[in-house]
């Protein structure tokens, strides 16, 4: 492949993440019909010899860039996000051995939970998800988390970075609690804390370094902070 | 006394009424479903509307959803500026639903839940990897706590109409400025897990695709729009909304 051609495949590529398309049999959307996906264009450029890491830095983290930017301006919503997600995904089943074998390293490592007492899980999925996205490792909690287990995921991970989910304003304490605790025991942790009820005074007021409203917010934070 | 003329009659205790709904009942309509993920009318992309219709079909045999009052005892129902007195539980609405409540003989708590059944299978869903369909799913629970919440008060309505009386809108805690803590001293006013509903600790209600509140029934009260306008929390969802509207 030519030069020229590599950047149409990556142009096309980010397009495809960006709208959703996942392979060639994928229905969605309606007029890609047909045409190849982020699945069949990621192996056409990985067998041109393009390097992975252009890959995903040129193709597959500008397409989830692009969603995410419609998103906050309402153009598009969760479902749509998602479906990029999707695509992302199918194009990542063919790096992933990359990741493995280090010839792509991951920007750093990005621990989410819901704060204990509180059992909302999909909106810290979601963030979860994006953050993915975005080329970060993320494990994620799951809901009802300790302030402990927080802890000793930061301490197997140096160098993560914390982010909390609650969606009650009774939850809330909790995570001035889990906030207050991680300060203690691994101060260098940089800790965005999100949710329906969850302000930036809030956040301020809690010692968190940063409040998001959304995922893209969790993002921003990362690059500002943390990673390689 | 002899000739001294009793008010007919309400009756002085509680009354209590649980309704197990069919999947029919509640008349799920696509549209609010879209809407709740965020596309306007008829914007929704085929793959979602198909997802959700694939979520709707899968999830019937599952969805076990229920919703009930109790109408508290009459004669017990102090007003306040910014609370309201019931069965000796002093409730912190704060203003905005003291004003709308204002007038009532009596107060109904509400409960209105999707059912355990379909919490447990959206839980498995969280686990399997594919997130569109989960997200529809979370759609599809709420709307039917959301339309579970209707039946109750349309319910109410008519039974209260029997009686001679009025209801307002619904009001649950967390909206309008009513501090959500106050969830614990609504439910002290419920019988023990009514409609299988119960709070955590943290006031979290389990399972969590459930709706609490309550309505007041008199002879001169009205259904009125939020009154929004003395409301400080600008990003409510409800601002603004008519009761009941998608
Ligand atoms: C749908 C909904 C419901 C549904 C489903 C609820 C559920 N938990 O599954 C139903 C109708 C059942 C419901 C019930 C209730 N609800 Co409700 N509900 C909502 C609504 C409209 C959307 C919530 C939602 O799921 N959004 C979709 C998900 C994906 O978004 P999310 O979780 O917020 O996450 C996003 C962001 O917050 C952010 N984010 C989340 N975590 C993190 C973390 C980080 C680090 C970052 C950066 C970002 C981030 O990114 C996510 C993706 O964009 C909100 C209002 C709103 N607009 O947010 C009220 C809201 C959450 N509910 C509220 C309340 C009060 C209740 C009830 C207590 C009412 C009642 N008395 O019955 C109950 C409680 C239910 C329970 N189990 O205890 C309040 C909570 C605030 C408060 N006062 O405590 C809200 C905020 C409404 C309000 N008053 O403004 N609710």
């Amino acid at each position: 492949m030519e030069e020229r051609e590599i950047a149409e495949t990556l142009e096309r590529l980010a397009e495809c993440v960006e709208r959703g398309k996942a392979d060639a049999s994928s229905l969605h959307p309606v007029d890609l019909r047909g045409r190849d996906g982020a699945e069949e264009l990621t192996r056409l450029l990985l067998e041109a010899g393009v390097p992975p890491a252009r890959i995903l830095d040129e193709g597959l983290i500008p397409g989830m860039g692009r969603i995410g930017e419609k998103f906050r301006e309402k153009q598009v919503f969760v479902p749509d996000v998602l479906l990029a997600a999707r695509a992302m995904h199918a194009a990542m089943n063919h790096l992933r051995p990359f990741f493995r074998s280090r010839a792509i390293v991951t920007r750093g490592t990005f621990i989410i939970g819901t704060v204990f007492g509180d059992l909302h899980d999909i909106g810290k999925k979601l963030v979860a998800m994006v953050v993915e996205g975005s080329g970060w490792d993320v494990v994620d909690l799951g809901v009802n988390v300790e302030p402990e287990r927080f802890v000793a995921e930061v301490r197997s991970r140096p160098g993560a970075v914390v982010g909390l989910s609650a969606l009650l304003t009774t939850t809330m304490p909790n995570m001035r609690t889990t906030v207050a605790v991680l300060k203690e025991t691994t101060p260098c942790t940089p800790v965005i804390v999100g949710g329906a009820p969850v302000t930036p005074e809030f956040a301020a007021t809690i010692g968190a370094d940063a409040y998001g409203a959304d995922p893209y917010a969790a993002v921003e934070f990362l690059h500002r902070v943390g990673g390689s | 006394m002899k000739g001294r003329a009793m008010k007919p009659s309400v009756p002085m205790s509680r009354t209590i009424r649980t309704m197990y709904l069919e999947f029919g009942e509640l008349a799920l309509r696509m549209e609010r479903i879209e809407n709740a993920l965020g596309y306007p009318l008829r914007s929704a992309p085929p793959v979602v509307s198909a997802g959700i219709a694939d979520v709707l079909r899968e999830c019937e045999p599952r969805v076990e959803a229920a919703c009930g009052y109790v109408l508290l005892q009459p004669g017990r129902t102090r007003m306040g500026e910014r609370s309201i007195e019931v069965e000796g539980v002093s409730l912190s609405t704060g203003g905005t639903i003291a004003a709308c409540l204002r007038g009532v003989d009596r107060l109904a708590v509400f409960v209105a839940t999707a059912g355990w059944k379909f919490h447990e299978w959206f839980e498995r869903l969280s686990r399997e990897p594919d997130p569109l369909r989960y997200v529809i799913a979370d759609a599809v629970g709420s709307e039917i706590a959301e339309r579970a919440a209707e039946i109750v008060e349309e319910t109410l309505r008519t039974d209260a109409a029997l009686l001679g009386m009025q209801v307002t809108s619904r009001y649950s805690p967390g909206y309008c400025g009513w501090p959500l803590s106050d969830q614990r001293l609504l439910f002290s006013l419920l019988p023990p897990v009514f409609c299988g509903v119960t709070l955590t600790e943290t006031v979290f209600m389990v399972p969590e695709k459930s709706v609490s509140g309550v309505i007041g029934i008199g002879e001169r009260v009205e259904r009125k729009v939020y009154d929004c306008g003395s409301c400080p929390d600008v990003l409510c969802d409800r601002r603004w909304k008519r009761p009941g509207a998608p």
